[in-house]
């Protein structure tokens, strides 16, 4: 007898379980992770090979360019607009600390904005030109409310700058020249540092305007380089490589059928990636660096001024030239992490780790140095370590997820560290309190190291998730082909799950599937994970890795209350009443998911009242004071009046007499002879065994049977351990 | 419609929190310091002094300067008075105690210039501000002039 898995995945099963190696390398291949010694080809080569420019590169590094205009312009002039408008220049300092909060959370809205309409490039255009508009409007402002107001939506309108410019770079660019074009950009947006002093600098000493005339004037320019954009285009998600992805894993054939997945809304997409290893890890990295890096650049300044007393030109020339440094460092970090990438992007991360570290070393040497000069260069170098943290870890994260799914991590990494950032200035401006700016300068070290630590160890999970996102389109791939040839997908599919809770990992690689009006059983141990399998399919919880698909559908990241309306219920064991409602508010709670068809649900009411006439006697009695069989009949109404296509039950005969039990059972026959198909979960082998053809056992979180029933009770050595001995005896002594 | 009625909603928030008039674009060069030099370490007394033209302060409706150490300056439209509180009796000395200093001189003779408690810097930075005031002692333009020097906290007072 075939089981419903090898009807479904033949090629699995033929090649014992593993995928063969060859579309595992043509996927790596297609990833441009295949390996290898040769180094990256020559990016103009490439790039002619591709019929691409470096014009989007350039044009989205402007971007960066301009969007860093108001911020830095303001940093130079905060006394003079203080004076101005009559407050201080803390004053001006907490409307910056709300600018940048507001730019903490933009990434967020823009990404879901990208998400629901598309069309990136605009909306980069668009809000870049948002931006230039207010910082020329910033030179209207006559109080510190308007400033505020101002200064908020900037923060707000250059979210489009971390959600969507590196996942838009990365769609437009195939891998092998990812990180270069990820290093020119954030060359470019770079300068912008450099550029935005020198412009006040400029604007004021020559042209003798205000500080209200200096951003009049980077208003104007930032418009007029922001139309630079205006030929971008978005490719789309994956041209470069979930699409090679899956032409690469694709059957000889050719034969497909495109997969209907129900799209992740944005929270689903959020929660997904943070169950990724790497971006798991990578984030609580970006929240630890976060506290570096923003506290770094703000009191790098107050360090200048107060340990050696340089004026604002002079802090300027410093940084600036930090700052180039940094920009000369990128072009010669983008061709040596290319060819890190190529060969194994896990020592990308690593050196990103290095990176972080060697960066607060010279920051550290550079604040404790007695020499101008070389402190000048230390801190030079400081820089150009932070510099390249950005192409090589963007290359990696934007490499490891879901095409569609780019400008979410991207936003989540700059929500981590811009948190990472309060708290760092926070820590930081105690220390400065009592130390003074060389002690906080110093005090970088303590979430420096820590940060380089934690970035450098996701290197040892970025292969396993490469693998994970090849087995996902492998198996995308082989269900299409499995649907083509005129295959109906099974109504239930879990494939290679793992689960755990906290660091606790109670599934193991486990696989389930579930035929159209089939009905299996699903035994185990106590703890053996039977419980938490349901809790993955009905969305309770959420599984670490492997699918769980729905007539072919992936349904593993949807939220619960979706897979209801999809045709998933689950009746937990002994919890299945609201035990401060009656049974009437119990099963109108239960039809609140059919929305408004108040008669359906009336309907299926009297259905349920009808088979059960217990329940019609103490319909008003609450769920709380119903026997365990009372709450139990309550509890399967669930599936009566939902009529769902899959039925999980929990724990059915837990604590139940016989003929209660006898009688529930006779409704699960029903439910299931109408079409349902039904997942039972039972302690008892008796009865799950007297009700089904097909069977599964669980232990200690691993599938260790999948067959038919009655081969189960021929397994002494997987029923011995768990049930009484001489209930199986029993059971094959009446059969015989 | 809904768009255009945004955008002049939009436009009439952003007109109304900015204002419209009285804003400066070009910097006012009349006043400039001579003295100290620009970020020194100075020691007390500090004399703040400055060449100004075009700005009477004899006369008819001469105005005055008022210095602002370590603080911001009045608002625009504010009086001098506003710096003190209601209850307390308009004077020079009470001006001083809240460092600033009106003059009608084109110099003023700091004495006293208060430490930065929250700097824990041995040579702390400090800044003045100038701006002109009319006869009633209202600020009446957005011109400032800011210069910085530095005192070493000895020489500071606590």
């Amino acid at each position: 007898m075939t089981t419903a898995l090898e009807r479904f995945s033949p090629e699995e099963i033929t090649s014992g379980g593993r995928v063969a190696d060859d579309r595992r390398q043509r996927a790596r291949h297609a990833l441009g992770v295949a390996g290898g010694q040769d180094s990256a080809a020559p990016l103009r080569s490439e790039l002619r090979r591709h019929r691409l420019t470096m014009y989007p590169t350039v044009a989205l590094g402007l971007l960066g360019f301009v969007d860093v205009f108001q911020g830095d312009a303001l940093t130079v002039v905060s006394p003079e607009v203080g004076a101005a408008l009559g407050v201080g220049v803390g004053a001006v300092g907490a409307a910056r600390a709300l600018q940048f909060l507001a730019q903490a959370v933009a990434p967020l809205p823009m990404a879901a904005l990208a998400q629901a309409r598309g069309k990136r490039a605009l909306l980069c255009l668009v809000t870049a030109i948002a931006w230039s508009l207010i910082t020329l409007s910033t030179g209207f402002v006559t109080s510190l409310v308007a400033l505020i107001f101002i200064l908020i939506a900037d923060g707000l309108s250059t979210g489009s700058v971390l959600a969507l410019h590196a996942p838009l770079l990365a769609d437009t660019y195939p891998p092998s020249v990812r990180v270069r074009t990820q290093s020119v950009y954030v060359a470019v947006a770079t300068v912008g540092h450099i550029a935005a002093p020198l412009l006040v600098a400029l604007l004021s000493g020559v042209f003798h305007l205000t500080w209200r005339g200096d951003f009049l004037g980077m208003g104007l320019l930032s418009t007029a380089v922001s139309l630079v954009a205006i030929g971008v285009q978005d490719p789309g998600p994956g041209r470069f490589d979930t699409e090679l992805l899956h032409q690469a894993v694709a059957h000889e054939d050719g034969q497909r059928e495109e997969a209907h997945n129900a799209g992740l809304g944005f929270f689903e997409i959020l929660r997904r990636l943070m169950l990724i290893p790497t971006i798991q890890r990578l984030m609580v990295g970006f929240l630890v660096f976060g506290m570096l890096l923003i506290p770094f650049l703000t009191f790098l300044s107050s360090f200048l001024a107060d340990r050696w007393h340089l004026t604002v030109a002079g802090r300027g020339l410093v940084i600036g030239a930090g700052y180039g440094l940094a920009v000369v460092g990128l072009f010669i970090y983008g061709a040596v992490a290319e060819n890190d990438f190529a060969k194994d992007p896990a020592r990308v991360v690593r050196r990103v780790g290095n990176a972080v570290i060697l960066c607060v070393v010279f920051i550290a040497l550079g604040g404790t140095s007695p020499f101008f000069y070389p402190m000048v260069v230390l801190m030079g170098l400081g820089l150009l370590c932070v510099g390249i943290t950005g192409p090589g870890l963007n290359s990696v994260t934007q490499s490891i997820v879901d095409s569609r799914q780019r400008p979410h991590v991207a936003a989540l990494a700059g929500l981590f560290l811009a948190v990472g950032a309060l708290l760092g200035v926070l820590l930081l401006s105690g220390v400065a309190q009592e130390y003074g700016i060389t002690g906080s300068i110093i005090s970088l070290l303590i979430p420096g190291i820590p940060a380089g630590l934690i970035i450098r160890s996701a290197s040892k999970l970025v292969d396993r998730d490469i693998e994970r996102m090849v087995d996902s389109i492998i198996e995308e791939e082989d269900l299409a082909a499995f649907k083509a040839g005129g295959g109906r997908p099974p109504m239930l599919t879990a494939k290679g799950v793992n689960f755990s809770y906290g660091q606790l990992q109670v599934l193991f690689d486990v696989d389930f599937t579930v035929d159209e009006g089939e009905m299996v059983a699903l035994l185990g141990t106590n703890g053996a994970g039977k419980s938490t399998l349901l809790k993955v399919i009905s969305g309770i919880g959420l599984p670490s890795s492997g699918t769980v698909r729905l007539l072919g559908d992936d349904i593993t990241y949807l939220d619960a209350e979706r897979r209801v309306k999809l045709g998933i219920t689950q009746i937990p064991g002994g919890r299945s009443v609201f035990g401060r409602l009656t049974v009437i508010e119990n099963l109108r709670g239960f039809g609140y998911t059919l929305g408004a068809d108040r008669r359906r649900v009336d309907d299926a009411i009297d259905a349920c009242l009808s088979a059960f006439p217990r329940l019609e006697e103490r319909k008003t009695s609450l769920g709380a004071t119903l026997s365990g069989g009372e709450q139990q009949m309550l509890g399967l109404c669930k599936a009566l009046i939902l009529q769902p296509k899959l039925l999980l039950i929990d724990e059915l005969s837990l604590g139940l007499a016989p003929v209660i039990v006898g009688q529930l059972l006779d409704l699960v026959r029903r439910i299931n002879a109408e079409g349902t198909a039904v997942v039972l979960v039972e302690q008892s082998v008796n009865i799950a065994l007297s009700l089904v053809n097909h069977a599964y056992f669980m232990e200690k979180g691993q599938m260790r049977f999948d067959g038919p029933a009655h081969d189960l009770l021929g397994r002494d050595d997987l029923l011995r351990a768990v049930f009484l001995e001489g209930a199986t005896k029993g059971q094959k002594a009446g059969k015989r | 419609m809904r768009r255009t009625a945004v955008a002049v909603a939009l436009a009439a928030i952003a007109c109304g929190l900015t204002g419209c008039s009285g804003l400066q674009f070009v910097e006012d060069q009349r006043l400039s310091f001579t003295s100290p030099a620009d970020s020194k370490l100075t020691q007390l007394p500090v004399t703040l002094s400055w060449t100004m033209k075009d700005f009477a302060t004899t006369g008819s409706g001469a105005g005055s300067f008022a210095v602002f150490i370590d603080r911001a300056p009045i608002k625009v439209g504010h009086n001098i008075r506003s710096v003190l509180a209601k209850n307390v009796a308009f004077s020079e000395q009470q001006l001083e105690q809240q460092n600033v200093y009106v003059t009608k001189d084109t110099k003023v003779v700091l004495t006293l210039v208060p430490r930065i408690r929250y700097d824990k810097a041995v040579r702390q930075r400090h800044t003045a501000t100038v701006i002109l005031l009319d006869d009633d002692g209202t600020r009446r333009t957005e011109s400032a002039w800011i210069r910085s020097f530095d005192l070493d906290a000895k020489g500071s007072a606590s």
